[in-house]
């Protein structure tokens, strides 16, 4: 387990992928951060993502514990504790996929949000009740308020990667999701009348 | 093996699997137990990703649990010994009058545990222990030659693997692994090769893994020829999400599509008997009309290992 995680970590040293940025903690090879671009064309465009992500002794057998720590409106991203609801890291994972490539296809899950099936229930209901729009402004407006802290440096990295030192608490996506759910039914309501 | 009737073969292969009655299977009776476990009333309480997590913690439980009762490989028991019991008061008489064949025709049987693994572990289980057979035969000399050509065939699978997007880094371990398992195979018993298939969270685990990334790569490597059955299959979009969802997850069953392929990669042959309730049991060797060493016992969702003597 380790040697593999060792071989990962070299590899992510060697990393020039502008999109991602990922590192083990300087005393824990258990123990990983990573930080993804929000995909162009997407309301995530202008926004950095930071990914909490734990090996378990039976990695890679076993699939890494991910969880975002940048708060995010997305329906697969659970709002308050950034779980994510992604089939390759449960019963789809397979040793093939590194921490590296997990967090690609995390990135790859930022541009194909699904509703069915949603962790975060409020940007589920947004999107199923077909408000794209609605969708795309409230995850644009946490983007903002949240995710605007551009990527670290990779130099800086020793620093960053050190336990503790995430970013905001998560979960404050949820107030202007509260505040969006009520004021869909009711502009919707309006404009019919 | 790349003679141009394969296409003629698997097509074969693949019909005689379709005809198979689909039946229930690992997953199912693992689903089935948790709608058991769990009151109706509980579920409409829950949200569909509560559920979904509910159904995976769910598993998680029942594969530990089977973890912890079926031994990864059991000791050889006598055919009918072993099944007999399984099929007390089945209303189908077919089981039975299956069996009693079987029995005639087999002296012995393994049973391989019951997660998803058992085709990848039973063959592999069958297959070394063969080989160190074969290799105990020869004493201390030379190794025997189809360990020779075993070995020059896995050495040469990483190249292969590679050629079809496999990352280093990710198959690197497990492919070190089996090498390292067969050249050991002259120092190897019989009794420190089942204790090694035998041993949790060991070796054993990994290199089951490895049969998977074989399977795959031989279907990407020959993606024109086997799009057509798994797409039919499946409904996957081509070879390389097939693989992905269907032969790489740990843990997830195997289907006829990727017993060819292993065979083919390996050019190992395998010979598996199906039970099913219809009374005789049938036999499928891949590829057609060779003498395969290995020989499984499938019935509908799972596979142990047969031995003629």
């Amino acid at each position: 387990m380790y040697k593999r995680l060792r071989k990962e970590a070299a590899e992510a040293r060697r990393s020039t992928d502008p999109d991602l940025l990922l590192c083990p903690s300087e005393d824990n090879l258990m123990d990983w951060r990573a930080w993804v671009r929000g995909p162009e064309g997407t309301p995530f465009e202008r926004g950095v993502f930071e990914l909490e992500i734990k090996a378990c002794g039976q990695y890679p057998l076993a699939p890494p514990t991910v969880r975002m720590v940048t708060p995010i409106f997305h329906p697969n991203i659970h709002g308050v504790s950034g779980e994510i609801c992604l089939d390759i890291l449960k019963q789809e994972w397979s040793p093939a996929w590194t921490l590296a490539s997990a967090c690609t296809a995390i990135r790859a899950l930022l541009s194909a949000p699904n509703p069915d099936s949603p962790l975060n229930c409020d940007a589920g209901n947004v999107m199923r009740a077909g408000d794209m729009d609605g969708f795309r402004a409230t995850a644009r407006q946490c983007v903002e308020d949240h995710a605007r802290g551009g990527m670290p440096s990779r130099d800086a990295l020793g620093d960053l990667a050190a336990p503790g030192k995430a970013a905001a608490p998560p979960g404050r996506c949820s107030t202007w999701t509260a505040i969006l759910v009520v004021l869909v039914p009711v502009l919707w309501a309006l404009s019919a009348i | 093996m790349a003679a141009g009737n394969d296409d003629e073969e698997l097509r074969k292969a693949i019909a005689a699997s379709l005809a198979e009655q689909p039946a229930a299977d690992e997953n199912a009776d693992i689903q089935r137990a948790i709608e058991a476990s769990t009151t109706p009333q509980d579920l409409n309480a829950l949200t569909a990703a509560e559920q979904d997590k509910l159904t995976i913690e769910q598993m998680n439980a029942i594969n530990d649990e089977i973890q912890s009762n079926q031994a990864m490989v059991g000791d050889r028991v006598g055919v009918a010994a072993a099944l007999a019991g399984e099929y007390d008061g089945n209303a189908n008489a077919g089981f039975a009058r299956g069996i009693a064949e079987l029995d005639g025709k087999y002296a012995s049987l393994r049973r391989v545990r019951k997660d998803g693994n058992c085709f990848y572990r039973g063959f592999l289980y069958r297959y070394l222990e063969h080989l160190c057979e074969l290799q105990a035969g020869r004493g201390a000399g030379a190794p025997h030659p189809e360990l020779e050509r075993v070995r020059g065939v896995v050495r040469a699978s990483k190249a292969k693997i590679l050629s079809v997007d496999y990352e280093e880094t990710a198959i690197d371990m497990f492919w070190e692994m089996l090498v390292e398992v067969l050249d050991d195979v002259p120092k190897t018993t019989l009794d420190q090769w089942h204790a090694k298939m035998n041993e949790e969270h060991g070796v054993a685990m990994h290199i089951v893994w490895f049969c998977r990334v074989l399977s795959a790569a031989q279907i990407k490597l020959n993606a024109d020829r086997f799009a057509p059955f798994v797409m039919d299959e499946t409904g996957a979009a081509d070879v390389a999400e097939f693989c992905r969802r269907e032969v790489e997850p740990v843990n997830h069953e195997c289907e006829q599509v990727q017993i060819i392929a292993l065979t083919e990669m390996l050019e190992i042959p395998v010979a598996i008997e199906y039970l099913d309730g219809s009374g005789t049991p049938s036999k499928l060797v891949f590829p057609e009309g060779a003498s395969p060493v290995v020989n499984l016992l499938y019935r509908p969702g799972h596979y142990d290992i047969l031995y003629e003597e």
